[in-house]
């Protein structure tokens, strides 16, 4: 325990240990996969609270690009659907780059990222809440950075937020670059749930 | 080392529409070295008359300072701080933090979760927030921070990251010190609502909303 903490913790009464709680793990590992230019993860298990997803989402092509992550899009390169896209917003900033890669919709049609370049540093964080729910909303956060390279060097940090509307689960998701170029050889997805079981 | 590491340690999930504003988990473990509260679903608009497209926020109170009763302990919570952040692209950042004081008292930490909340509840709103709390047995003082996001579907605009934090100032006095500087102990988070609270017009929890509490555990005695 920590140093003198105790007598000040007790001070203001017992605590019900973890034990009586009984509490259950957390986490689960869903998917690992080697990602293509236009990949499409399906079937993803509707058993745990929230989904998380980490990517690294590259192109071959272009230092700059947008990355896309479509949901519910039934195909490796389909578009978010009318009745799974919500309200969304994203913003980028990044050497030489600014904050001109910005945009913002009502009914945004796809999660957007400041994707990487080949395969230097690129790496998105997307949590996504209620994500098995068919009656409530669910609101999502995405971060990530990328682009660092070791001959000419860019850097860029994105974030994107908003909401799925209600009425129907995240079964599936694409991932893709405006260039499409993607490749296995360093593009990767794992998917995990977490926040307990329903 | 504990083998163990994420755990469910409580869960609340709203049953009823029109039903419930705030919710407390209470008796917060402190053998747990990062406590993470996670709060994810939607909300009715504030339909009093003095609600004119204000910020609808989540009122955030902690020690149970908003319950004195369950312990017999009064704190001076009027000495609370606070900070929040919300960004819309590259536009509309906009910052708010303020250190309470007799004379300018404030009783909560402020967590924005709707940007005008007055709009038609036919509208699809949403917000999610994760709350962080950092080192229960530590003697530091505790400060809860905590990161977001608030959309709704009557206009893209609307649409927030979020991010800020809050705790007790513990340069009030003695008493608020000794509070502020003990294990995490509770936190309620409920929605703020203009005029006089009322069940039918004021701010709800949607049905699905979720509450939950998760420990990570490091070295099995707490931080």
């Amino acid at each position: 325990m920590a140093g003198t903490t105790t007598a000040a913790r007790m001070a203001f009464g017992a605590v019900a240990s973890s034990e009586d709680m009984n509490p259950e793990y957390d986490w689960e590992m869903f998917v690992v996969k080697e990602a293509g230019g236009y990949e499409h993860v399906q079937n993803i298990p509707q058993t745990h609270r929230n989904l998380r997803i980490y990517a690294h989402n590259s192109q071959q092509s272009n230092w700059y690009g947008w990355g896309y992550f479509n949901f519910n899009p039934g195909s490796g390169s389909g578009s978010t659907p009318s009745n799974t896209a919500g309200p969304g917003q994203y913003n980028a900033y990044g050497w030489s780059q600014g904050t001109s890669a910005s945009y913002s919709n009502a009914m945004n049609p796809a999660v957007y990222d400041g994707c990487g370049y080949s395969n230097y540093g690129h790496i998105q964080v997307i949590d996504i809440f209620n994500y098995a729910s068919t009656s409530i909303e669910k609101p999502w956060y995405s971060e990530s950075q990328g682009g660092v390279g070791n001959a000419t060097s860019y850097a860029i940090h994105s974030w994107a937020s908003g909401h799925f509307l209600p009425g129907v689960a995240i079964t599936n998701f694409n991932m893709y670059t405006n260039y499409g170029s993607g490749s296995t050889s360093y593009n990767r997805i794992m998917v995990y749930g977490w926040g307990g079981k329903l | 080392m504990s083998s163990n590491h994420a755990m469910i340690l409580g869960e609340y999930i709203v049953n009823q529409n029109n039903y419930t504003s705030s919710f407390t988990f209470a008796s917060i473990p402190t053998d747990y070295d990062v406590i993470e509260i996670h709060v994810a679903g939607s909300l009715t608009r504030d339909q009093d008359s003095g609600a004119t497209g204000q910020t609808q926020y989540l009122a955030c109170s902690i020690q149970d300072t908003h319950d004195p009763s369950s312990t017999g302990y009064t704190a001076d919570v009027s000495r609370m701080h606070m900070s929040w952040q919300t960004n819309w692209r590259d536009q509309n950042k906009y910052s708010w933090a303020w250190r309470g004081s007799v004379a300018n008292p404030i009783y909560f930490g402020y967590v924005p979760v709707n940007m005008q909340n007055n709009g038609s509840d036919t509208a699809s709103k949403a917000f999610a927030v994760t709350f962080q709390l950092m080192g229960p047995n530590s003697g530091a003082p505790k400060q809860v921070f905590w990161r977001g996001t608030c959309s709704d579907s009557n206009a893209g605009s609307l649409s927030r990251k979020t991010q800020g934090c809050f705790g007790l100032d513990i340069q009030g006095n003695t008493t608020v010190r000794d509070w502020g500087k003990g294990p995490w102990r509770s936190l309620r988070m409920g929605l703020s609502n203009y005029g006089t609270y009322n069940a039918a017009t004021s701010p709800t929890f949607k049905a699905g909303t979720v509450f939950q509490m998760i420990g990570y555990k490091g070295s099995g005695e707490g931080w």
